[in-house]
């Protein structure tokens, strides 16, 4: 069983995941709140299911992409149908040491479009860059 | 009746009035389809014999109208069997779908009227390059298809064009025989029908040109790499290949960090560029002591080339970036062709490079790609043309082995570290998953095979940590686990899709165990020679993979070309 916690400012809401496949309630309430611009940020230890629960939450989203790890690309982005967001872009800082490197990525400038929403694994990494966004909303998995 | 050039739906083409007049005045053929002129008609061409659903609406489209003619292309003869056999087999299908169509009417397809003929079919070939269409006589107004080089197929192999008429009028005649014979049992002699062209072009056509000096280039990860690759019929030969490697760099981060490659690969790519392009020596002492193999004059005026290849995708936008910007300078400068290539069709194109490879070449070939961001199967059908049957859905095979290896205190990149290890361990000691093994199709997951890795270190005591025997054996089994998911899932691939081929590529395919535990698993089919010294990416497989696209034809405008990262195949 897994616990999620999603911190949306002073909102904080608890979810439970069954198994592994279901993570339905969760993605349905995430798909509904989120907005064009705001930055998901995904902890959990190796192994909770943060790609899982991005590849659940782009499926909601109407992705029919496959949508694997970005941890080699560093950060990948999906056409989504929504109303307000266009663009679900997946970022893995899993492999980000400094942080300065991961300014290069410009994710400043692709968030300013309007269009899109971040979803970032390993926000413990960029924790000074996430320190300067507006909206974050924090989603922490813990359990197994 | 004037046939004037001019496109219509679904890539029908009409060819010139001159090209068919003769033609049209032996046969009476009023209104004629010519299929596939490009590259578009030859993706319709796959269809008809590829995909029953299109198939259907290709043969609706066709219609009980319209009677099948096959143009075959061809340059040197080549693949005249393969071709045939293909002819054969989708005049097979449209004819069972024309009898099962017969008279059904289409609501796509309103034949027009015109004046009716008897049962004749036509036959139209096309010379090694010519662009115009020549046709063919006495052919095919009688039955006996008329064997002037009978030994024509002998000399297959010899370059001579001439020869390479016969042995294309050869297949021809057994080609439209088999096609009179087909449309002959259903066909009404009093009704009024249309002829439509195949095209089966040879699938290393490529238009006026024999030898193909390509420039490729690759920027889209770690590595910048420059090559000059002279590409023929028979042969491709390495003029100038350099590999740029930055894991010297990376190494200091534990990976790659985007903003590090870019910046380092614009400082190697000039360079390269110089020493392929002008012989330049280079600061660098390793570059100074090799020579380049012909082509420089004088070692001041620049190699020429025919065509500039660069990697397009999947990739870092800011690395790949880097790249294209060369390649596109270049091709404004020269004038030459630039062409956009996928990262992912170069690495199997890598495989084509090994000479030995070239007679073993049979499609379609089962292709294991396994790297640092990608682990797919992909069975490719023809040049430039695939199918991906299975990926992973998390981590790709090279990444679980560099963050299992970075787990167990490994340094970047991992991958050839645990393969050292594991020749001395015992690949039994450690309980791993095999994630997925079982599962009916043919995606792969890594990230359990991760997190039962970290768990298993974590749970260890610092002592046993430090152990050399824990080291040698956690890496022997976790070689092993990641071997067996990719050997199970290829031998599955092998039984269903029944390649005439497989093939390992990418940079995993360097790992010794994998090579030897599928050449044991495939003991029944051919497994194609690894790349040695092209696994990693490199420049040399994206200019061979750029010339397949330039042999199709295709070539981007240096104006436009963009890096595209989330490129598939």
């Amino acid at each position: 069983m897994r616990i999620v916690t999603l911190k949306h400012g002073k909102d904080c809401k608890r979810f439970r995941v069954p198994t592994e496949k279901d993570w339905g309630e969760l993605v349905e309430y995430v798909a509904e709140q989120i907005k064009p611009g705001d930055i998901l940020a995904l902890s959990g230890e190796l192994g909770a299911g943060k790609t899982t629960f991005v590849q659940s939450l782009a499926r909601e989203l109407g992705v029919k992409k496959n949508t694997p790890s970005p941890t080699f690309a560093l950060m990948r982005s999906y056409a989504v149908r929504h109303p307000s967001i266009k663009r679900l872009i997946h970022v893995d800082a899993y492999r980000i040491e400094n942080e300065r490197d991961f300014v290069a990525l410009d994710l400043d400038e692709e968030i300013a479009d309007g269009i899109s929403a971040v979803v970032i694994e390993w926000p413990e990494n960029i924790k000074k860059w996430l320190g300067r966004q507006a909206s974050v909303l924090d989603l922490s998995i813990t359990g197994f | 009746m004037r046939v004037t050039k001019k496109r219509t739906r679904r890539g029908w083409w009409f060819p010139s009035a001159g090209a068919l007049e003769s033609v049209e005045r032996r046969a009476l053929v009023t209104g004629v389809a010519y299929v596939g002129a490009h590259h578009e008609g030859e993706r319709c061409f796959e269809s008809v014999f590829h995909d029953r659903e299109e198939n259907a609406v290709f043969a609706a489209d066709l219609h009980a109208e319209t009677l099948v003619v096959v143009e075959l292309l061809f340059e040197h003869g080549l693949a005249v069997e393969r071709t045939v056999a293909h002819a054969i087999a989708a005049l097979d299908r449209l004819a069972r779908n024309l009898e099962d169509n017969h008279r059904l009417p289409s609501p796509k397809c309103k034949p027009k009227v015109v004046p009716p003929f008897g049962r004749r079919c036509a036959v139209v070939a096309h010379d090694e390059g010519a662009t115009d269409i020549r046709p063919l006589e006495p052919f095919p107004f009688h039955r006996t298809p008329p064997c002037e080089k009978p030994d024509a197929e002998s000399r297959a192999d010899d370059e001579n064009s001439e020869c390479a008429a016969g042995n294309t009028f050869h297949a021809l005649s057994r080609c439209c025989e088999h096609t009179i014979a087909l449309i002959d049992g259903f066909v009404n002699p009093k009704r009024v029908y249309r002829i439509a062209f195949i095209v089966v072009r040879s699938s290393r056509y490529m238009p006026g040109k024999r030898r193909l000096r390509v420039l490729g280039i690759e920027t889209s990860c770690d590595e910048t790499s420059v090559a000059i690759l002279d590409v023929s019929e028979k042969s491709t030969r390495i003029v100038f290949h350099e590999i740029a490697s930055q894991i010297p760099a990376h190494q200091i981060y534990g990976g790659v960090v985007p903003e590090v490659a870019a910046r380092l690969h614009v400082k190697e790519i000039v360079e390269l560029l110089d020493l392929a392009l002008w012989g330049k020596t280079s600061p660098n002492p390793s570059f100074a002591r090799r020579g380049i193999e012909g082509g420089v004059r004088g070692g001041l005026s620049p190699v020429v080339f025919d065509a500039i290849a660069v990697t397009q995708g999947p990739g870092l936008a800011t690395a790949l970036r880097v790249g294209i910007e060369a390649g596109r300078t270049l091709a404004f400068l020269t004038g030459k062709p630039i062409v956009g290539v996928n990262h992912l069709e170069g690495h199997l194109a890598s495989a084509w490079l090994v000479p030995e490879n070239r007679k073993l070449w049979k499609f379609p070939i089962l292709f294991l790609l396994v790297s640092g961001g990608h682990t797919e199967l992909v069975l490719m059908k023809d040049f430039c043309s695939y199918r991906v049957i299975g990926r992973t859905r998390d981590d790709a095979s090279g990444e679980a082995f560099d963050k299992t290896g970075k787990l167990i205190g490994l340094s970047y990149p991992a991958g050839p570290q645990i393969a050292k290890f594991a020749e001395d361990g015992d690949s039994s000691a450690y309980d791993i998953p095999r994630p997925m093994i079982n599962d009916p199709s043919f995606d792969f997951s890594f990230s359990g095979l991760k997190s039962a890795v970290r768990r298993l270190w974590e749970e260890m005591s610092d002592k046993e940590k430090s152990k050399k025997k824990t080291r040698v054996d956690l890496c022997a089994s976790i070689q092993e686990a990641i071997v067996d998911v990719l050997v199970a899932k290829t031998v599955s691939a092998v039984k269903k899709y029944k390649p005439r081929a497989v093939a390992i590529v990418g940079g995993v395919s360097a790992n010794k165990r994998l090579q030897e535990r599928m050449r044991d698993a495939l003991e029944d089919t051919t497994l194609l020679h690894a790349a040695r010294g092209l696994h990693t990416d490199n420049a040399a497989m994206i200019a061979a993979a750029g010339a397949w696209r330039l042999m199709k034809g295709e070539k981007h405008d240096w104006k436009k070309i963009d890096a595209e990262p989330e490129l598939d195949l």
